[in-house]
């Protein structure tokens, strides 16, 4: 047997396709699969949030609202307190919780309902108000919520999205882009909760204070926010854009007919911790929190 | 804010992984398939005996090599995992790898006849579940016949 060399220039050991396709191939079936999980399961959550008992999602409260409840400002806590209470006595289909402010000391421009009746209001949204019936809208939206009962059906979701992204060991360096995808999915949702929320809202303000003046104010002094900072296009934010809101809710107030009357002042100095009018910076990066997520935000 | 930083530091590192060390392979796969093709001549197999002949001397010849693994390839074979689908990126850097040990084999046994009885050995070097480096070596005896 003679050697004849030869070189064979075919490798059969190394794939021909490129590294890049490779990649794309692989995070397509990792982020359809993620969906196709949090789309069931989702579903699944969503359900039995509708039907968890008040006595379970008081018991789901119970271990983290202590931890939120700051304890500050006890004139302004019983003043927005006494509003709450004048809406949900004149409210329907409400769930029965005994409904209760806590003021989160926080720049933050927001709202957010937690479960079992507990409305987080931050400090910095109180700032931007002018009038009592401008906060009335806000805790009325916040009411809206509960009647919807979206606050436990955030809770519900964000639960299923932590368990994949755990599950699949992804919150570590691997792939973050997988997360945000997801919760993008889950903002139209999102979005049509807050509208069923405004709507329930000032319905709720018309009826225990006979008329809707100031319920559109609300909405300019988020516009104003809105102008501070980078406008993120509508498909990426949580609430619907407020000039989209403020319109829609100006068409809900003539069909229905709702009086507008001037709108009642807020009490005088000391109430209201002013402190901080104007100090938000120009182009603070808020992060937006849901209204009805659970949690400190962080950062 | 923070989360951003860090995805921009992420994607950053993950492009420039990819072109530098796609460039890189591209490279090393060229010096390779010319080295082969020089080294051609040069017989290695994996019997023991060849021809009978005299041999004037025998020599224990081995080349080792570390192939790193980027950061690409280790996101990439990461999502492989999921699915326990091929880690291609992996194949390559194999196939990178015991090459290059059998020519720095083929290149220590100066004017050999045959290099007799190859092994190949492998191993993952760096930390556990990453990959972050692949060591090849390749040995064989080199065979001089008496001329």
């Amino acid at each position: 047997m003679k050697f004849e060399p030869s070189y064979i220039e075919e490798n059969v050991n190394v794939p021909a396709n490129n590294h890049f396709s490779e990649f794309l191939r692989l995070s397509l079936w990792l982020l359809g699969i993620v969906f196709g999980i949090y789309l069931v399961l989702g579903f699944a959550a969503e359900k039995i949030a509708e039907r968890l008992p008040p006595e379970y999602e008081k018991a789901i409260a119970g271990g983290f609202i202590s931890k939120l409840d700051q304890q500050g400002f006890p004139q302004t806590r019983a003043y927005l307190q006494k509003i709450l209470d004048h809406l949900v006595a004149s409210a329907e289909n409400l769930p029965e919780f005994s409904y209760k402010v806590l003021i989160y000391d926080d720049k933050t421009v927001n709202a957010v309902a937690l479960p079992a009746g507990n409305i987080l209001v931050f400090r910095g949204l109180l700032a931007e108000l002018k009038t009592e019936n401008e906060l009335a809208m806000v805790l009325a939206h916040e009411l809206g919520h509960y009647a919807h009962r979206d606050q436990l059906r955030g809770l519900g979701q964000g639960l299923v999205l932590l368990s994949i992204t755990t599950a699949l060991g992804l919150s570590g360096d691997v792939p973050g882009f997988v997360n945000p995808a997801v919760q993008t999915f889950d903002l139209k949702f999102s979005r049509d909760q807050e509208a069923a929320a405004d709507n329930f809202g000032v319905d709720l303000v018309v009826r225990a204070y006979g008329h809707a003046g100031g319920t559109l104010d609300v909405f300019k002094a988020l516009e104003r926010q809105d102008k501070g900072r980078i406008k993120s296009p509508e498909f990426f934010s949580t609430h619907p854009d407020s000039i989209w809101r403020m319109q829609s809710l100006a068409s809900r107030l003539q069909l229905k007919k709702y009086p507008q009357r001037v709108a009642l002042p807020f009490p005088g100095l000391g109430v209201l911790p002013f402190a901080n009018r104007g100090a938000v910076p120009k182009n603070h990066l808020r992060i937006p929190i849901k209204n009805y997520r659970i949690g400190v935000p962080k950062r | 804010m923070d989360d951003l930083i860090g995805w921009g530091i992420g994607f950053v590192f993950f492009g420039i992984s990819y072109f530098i060390g796609s460039h890189n392979e591209k490279a090393h796969f060229a010096n390779i398939v010319e080295r082969e093709k020089a080294l051609v001549s040069l017989p290695t197999v994996t019997f023991k005996q060849a021809e009978e002949r005299a041999i004037a001397q025998t020599k224990l010849v081995m080349g080792n090599v570390v192939i790193a693994g980027d950061f690409f390839k280790q996101v990439v074979a990461q999502l492989a995992s999921v699915f326990g689908m091929r880690i291609s990126v992996a194949e390559s850097m194999v196939d990178r790898a015991r090459r290059e040990a059998v020519l720095r084999m083929k290149e220590k046994a100066v004017g050999a006849d045959v290099i007799l009885n190859v092994r190949f050995m492998s191993m993952k070097i760096g930390e556990r579940e990453k990959m972050s480096g692949l060591e090849a070596m390749a040995y064989g005896t080199a065979v001089y016949y008496v001329k």
